[in-house]
């Protein structure tokens, strides 16, 4: 089998944050990936795509896009995800601690180390003034 | 889409949840809980057999739950987690922090 691709492109809302998973997932079943993978990306999209909507468009994402590719050959899926917030690199912020103590725990920062957890690759690229965040799964 | 029941035992309230919990309906759970602490009822389990589905956000209102609950007096213990919500708890090393039970009547009698 080639390799397979599709793209979706939204406005930045929280409202378009499921329909960007139901793309991914719908992707990764007709792949035949697997449950676990459709989790997995469901989850780390979800993460990705809810911090652009709430931290980069600040939920002022109207007029704003968010670009999702989905790529499948070669046993390697990639997913790549596009926004035009500021220029921010999520993958800077140091990772939570798991075994931070309930009064010391202050909520954020495990969504994109879940992401790092799921994948086996996490990369930022600030591309022509656009924050891109390309996440590969090796399924070999 | 979640649902959320609730329903009284003696002293505690039980919230079971189903569906999933994401970064779009977390508030919905969050709110519940809250509502319960608010109203008397600090000692709270949260039954996640039938969650299928839960990112951080789902995680950060159960934290935030539990600290509520704590400073009441009171707790929020878990009941058998779905398989994926124990790997989400786990991963972000909760099943430290919460008291998690096999069963919802286990959950029930370990108040």
């Amino acid at each position: 089998m080639g390799v397979q691709q599709r793209r979706m492109s939204v406005t930045g809302e929280i409202e378009n944050v499921r329909p960007i998973c139901d793309f991914v997932v719908d992707f990764v079943n007709d792949a035949q990936l697997g449950d676990d993978v459709a989790f997995q990306s469901e989850l780390s999209v979800e993460e990705i795509c809810t911090n652009i909507v709430e931290h980069g468009y600040q939920h002022q994402g109207t007029d704003k896009k968010i670009d999702v590719v989905c790529i499948y050959g070669d046993k390697t899926l990639k997913i790549r995800i596009i926004d035009e917030a500021p220029l921010f690199n999520p993958l800077d912020l140091d990772d939570p601690d798991p075994d931070t103590p309930l009064w010391e725990r202050e909520g954020g920062g495990w969504g994109v180390y879940f992401v790092k957890q799921y994948m086996t690759s996490v990369v930022y690229e600030a591309i022509d003034g656009q924050n891109s965040i390309l996440l590969t799964k090796n399924l070999s | 889409m979640i649902n959320i029941n609730v329903s009284g035992h003696d002293n505690v309230t039980v919230v079971e949840a189903s569906g999933r919990i994401d970064s779009m309906n977390a508030n919905q759970l969050g709110d519940a809980l809250s509502n319960e602490i608010e109203e008397g009822n600090h000692n709270l389990v949260l039954d996640l057999n039938a969650v299928d589905y839960m990112s951080s956000a789902g995680l950060r209102e159960m934290v935030a739950t539990l600290k509520k609950a704590k400073r009441a007096s009171g707790d929020l213990r878990i009941a058998q987690p779905s398989d994926r919500v124990r790997e989400v708890l786990e991963m972000a090393g909760l099943y430290t922090i919460f008291k998690i039970y096999p069963t919802q009547a286990d959950a029930v009698e370990s108040y």
